[in-house]
């Protein structure tokens, strides 16, 4: 009521939207990775906000890139983890 | 002979050359007396139409008369030269405000759309239940007064004011349901019921115990729109006049009831009665009352210096505009009649930056431990006071400063603005009313109740201060400066956020002036240093509200892999709770569910960590499950299973089906009219409307064989336990197992898992690497 301004719940939620009829075309499991990929733009939604970039898709797309970003750290520590791991094993036999 | 009066100004409204007052003395006498007064407004034209102002004079309705002055204009802080219209008769002041209108654009009328009774107070100065000698003369006339009370007093003493309160015997429904009254009166510490034979007689037994005790106030359930109206209309067929007012020769004050739009939602205000000479407060009609009692109400009427029955009905918005007003008064500042300053011209990309609120983080799901919350102490305001935003100052002319991050506006360095200058006082008194709240807690119950309903009342001044800089009806609003304050308070919380970051602290969530911050070993000590440094760079309080054993942030309805902003729940260290957005603080959930869901959280009170609260998951769910068997068996008590819900629109308005329209339907056949924003209550009967042609029954309607929809309910229910349970993987299905009561179609779309363990993941990619290999 009374904003000039969209929130950014508001935003991402017309971008979903206006990829609709791309979801539609993906297979099932796609969809559902496609849809836990925007979320992570929701998660980043008070940087996104301030930032307030005259072309939001791009600060959600960044969202999105540091999400996935974080992941591959991640995945990256529990590999190293798990090799220790094997060497250690390896070690003791 | 002159009498001097030493006590409290009780009451005050037009009379036909002046005004009429009452004073209560020390020793709790009652004088009314009178004072000459002469409203007056101001025209800002040139000469040509200065002379023409003076000639239509002649015709207006009212006697009138004119004076050349000058006032100052907020804006430019220039002084004009005005027109002064004197009308000499405050009864019909309005009357010859409308006839001026009629010659002249609205911008060039100024204070002309105040209450008389408000224009006398600012004139002089006093407020009602100031405290003062007040001299009065042989004839009744006050000729004079020595104020020994400030507005700005956190300590006062008050008159001993007596109270009667009038309200319907059959409480179970509102009166506006019923179509014979049962009245009772209470006063001392005794209730009376009128249950005499015929009208006369209930009315005269009413005017008995009226005269006899002669109460100061009278609190009424309903009085406004249903009970005042109705004794009144019944005196007048059966004419026996009643003492309702204490000024015999006065008629009451009626005003309409309306509905409008606030907030996105539709709201219903009814209309007003009052009285003369006393106060006639409805308990349903005053957000004042309901929030912070008479306490709260005696609080604000000394800060405002709006009439007691006035401000009890007013929004909270109507104090505020009454300080500025009165601000104006005394500063010889014009008062426009509307709003009439345009937001300026700025390029879109500026728009999009300024048109903001506050920051909100996303917290990251489920339950976590250790977790301290940080509070800015009355932000907004705060802000508003310290970097003097107010709307004459933002991007005044003589200045260049810059000084709003983000947006570069600037900030007028000459002169304290209007906001500032009246909210300064109020912040200050509310921090001290807060202190010796704390210092009171759990030593004085009665002193505590006190500064606590007091702060309470000034406390929702000062949340809806900031909206009122933005607000399209507000005098004295204007967007830039509504934009700079928010632009302040992102640059707050993100410094706080930064320094808290630098001591290592963990952000966990943050909402536009409290932050949930973790660090492993934390102490309260250490809370209390970061506080202090935060305070010191940002320059606004702010305090630790406490240290949670554990707090939950529970996932989102719509999207269970997504958590919500605003809403949490979680134990204190220190023994309390802490409840927001969740079932059991929502209005909307039956008390049946809400009792439940306060059942878990206490049985969760003891636990310290995550891991125990872990343990005692089957416990929780034994909890639930009683409760949902007893809903299921069909012997969940009725009256627990209320709804209540504001209505959107009329009975013959809603083209759809649902349940506010059956229900509101349903009470227009038996002769209720609901007007759009008002309350109905009622229980569901069939959700699905299959089984039985009404969906739900208004509680007015109700019957005990109706029964209730025991799907609706155990479905309310379920999720209610889901909110608590579902980080520990009790998700709405898994919870329909549990209880045993999967209904033969599903409900909700299947849940999705929401993050796949890190090993699969870690599996599926060793897979792809081999693929590709």
């Amino acid at each position: 009521m009374g904003r000039t301004v969209p929130t950014f719940t508001n935003i991402i939620d017309a971008e979903l939207a206006s990829w609709g009829k791309y979801r539609r075309g993906l297979r099932k499991k796609d969809q559902e990775t496609f849809d836990e990929m925007f979320r992570a733009a929701k998660q980043h939604l008070a940087e996104n906000f301030y930032a307030m970039r005259t072309i939001p898709f791009e600060s959600i797309i960044v969202s999105l890139v540091l999400e996935q970003h974080k992941r591959i750290k991640q995945l990256e520590q529990r590999v190293a983890e798990l090799k220790n791991d094997a060497n250690d094993q390896r070690m003791a036999l | 002979m002159t009498q001097t009066i030493n006590g409290w100004l009780f009451d005050i409204y037009p009379a036909p050359s002046g005004v009429t007052l009452w004073f209560i003395d020390t020793n709790g006498n009652k004088h009314c007396c009178f004072r000459t007064f002469t409203p007056s407004f101001f025209l800002h034209v040139d000469a040509n139409d200065a002379r023409r102002a003076e000639v239509l004079g002649q015709r207006c309705p009212v006697p009138v008369t004119f004076q050349k002055t000058s006032r100052q204009e907020l804006f430019s802080g220039e002084w004009r030269d005005v027109v002064q219209v004197f009308v000499h008769n405050p009864m019909r002041f309005r009357q010859a405000v409308i006839y001026y209108e009629r010659f002249f654009p609205h911008f060039a009328l100024y204070n002309s759309d105040i209450r008389v009774e408000q224009l006398f107070l600012y004139e002089t100065q006093l407020f009602p239940l100031g405290y003062g000698d007040y001299l009065v003369d042989e004839k009744g006339e006050l000729t004079g007064w020595t104020l020994r009370d400030s507005r700005d007093a956190v300590e006062y003493t008050l008159p001993p004011l007596s109270m009667m309160m009038i309200r319907n015997a059959n409480d179970f429904v509102p009166p506006k349901y019923q179509r014979f009254l049962q009245l009772e009166v209470m006063y001392d510490g005794m209730t009376y019921a009128l249950e005499q034979e015929t009208p006369v007689e209930m009315l005269e037994a009413l005017n008995g115990h009226i005269y006899r005790y002669d109460p100061d106030i009278i609190l009424t359930e309903y009085g406004d729109p249903v009970l005042m109206p109705k004794i009144t209309q019944m005196a007048h067929r059966y004419n026996v006049p009643l003492l309702f007012n204490r000024d015999l020769r006065a008629t009451y004050k009626v005003s309409r009831e309306s509905s409008f739009f606030q907030y996105g939602k539709v709201v219903h205000k009814d209309g007003a009665f009052e009285l003369r000479g006393r106060w006639h407060v409805d308990a349903n009609n005053s957000f004042t009352i309901i929030e912070s009692d008479l306490e709260g109400l005696y609080e604000l009427i000394r800060v405002t210096q709006l009439c007691p029955q006035h401000q009890a009905r007013a929004s909270i918005g109507t104090g505020l505009s009454s300080l500025q007003l009165s601000w104006a008064y005394r500063n010889k500042v014009l008062i426009p009649s509307k709003k009439r300053e345009p937001e300026e011209f700025k390029p879109a990309s500026l728009l999009l930056l300024a048109d903001r609120g506050g920051l909100i983080y996303m917290p990251p799901l489920g339950y976590h431990e250790e977790v301290a919350e940080l509070d800015f102490a009355s932000m907004y305001p705060s802000i508003m006071v310290t970097q003097n935003v107010s709307p004459e100052t933002v991007n005044c002319r003589c200045c260049h400063n810059s000084a709003v991050p983000e947006l570069g506006y600037t900030i007028c360095e000459r002169r304290e603005g209007i906001i500032p200058a009246t909210l300064r006082s109020i912040v200050e008194k509310r921090a001290y009313y807060k202190q010796r709240k704390k210092e009171f807690k759990g030593k004085n119950p009665l002193l505590y109740n006190m500064y606590d309903r007091r702060q309470n009342s000034l406390k929702w001044m000062l949340v809806s201060c900031f909206g009122y800089l933005g607000y399209k009806n507000a005098r004295f609003g204007r967007i830039e400066a509504h934009e700079s304050v928010n632009a302040f308070s992102r640059d707050a919380i993100l410094t706080a956020k930064e320094i808290a970051e630098e001591r290592g602290y963990e952000l966990l969530h943050a909402i536009i002036d409290c932050m949930w911050l973790k660090k492993e070993g934390a102490t309260e000590q250490d809370y209390l240093d970061l506080c202090r440094e935060i305070a010191e760079r940002v320059n606004i309080q702010i305090s630790l509200e406490g240290i949670y054993d554990w707090i939950l942030f529970p996932s989102s309805k719509m999207d269970a892999g997504m958590p919500t902003g605003t809403r949490y729940v979680g134990w204190y260290h220190h023994g309390d709770i802490k409840i927001r957005g969740i079932e059991s603080r929502r209005r909307d959930t039956p008390k049946f569910i809400k009792n439940m869901q306060a059942a878990m959280l206490d049985h969760m009170s003891a636990a310290r960590r995550t891991s125990e609260l872990e343990a005692i998951v089957p416990e929780l769910l034994d909890v639930a499950r009683e409760h949902v068997m007893v809903l299921r068996s069909g012997k969940a008590n009725p009256m627990e299973l209320v709804l209540r819900r504001h209505i959107t629109k009329e009975a013959e308005e809603y083209s759809n089906n649902s349940i506010s329209a059956t229900v509101t339907q349903m009470l227009e056949e038996c002769g209720v009219h609901l007007a759009a924003g008002e309350l109905i209550e009622f229980i569901i009967i069939d959700a699905t409307g299959k089984k039985q042609p009404d969906k739900a029954k208004p509680l007015s309607l109700y019957a005990f064989e109706d029964g209730y929809d025991i799907e609706k309910y155990t479905e309310l229910a379920l999720k209610a336990v889901e909110t608590l349970l579902s980080p520990f993987g009790y998700s709405y299905e898994r919870l329909q197992e549990e209880f045993d009561c999967t209904p033969k179609k599903k409900r909700r779309i299947q849940l999705k898992k929401v993050e796949p363990s890190e090993l699969t993941l870690f599996h599926e990619l060793q897979n792809t690497g081999t693929e590709r290999a």
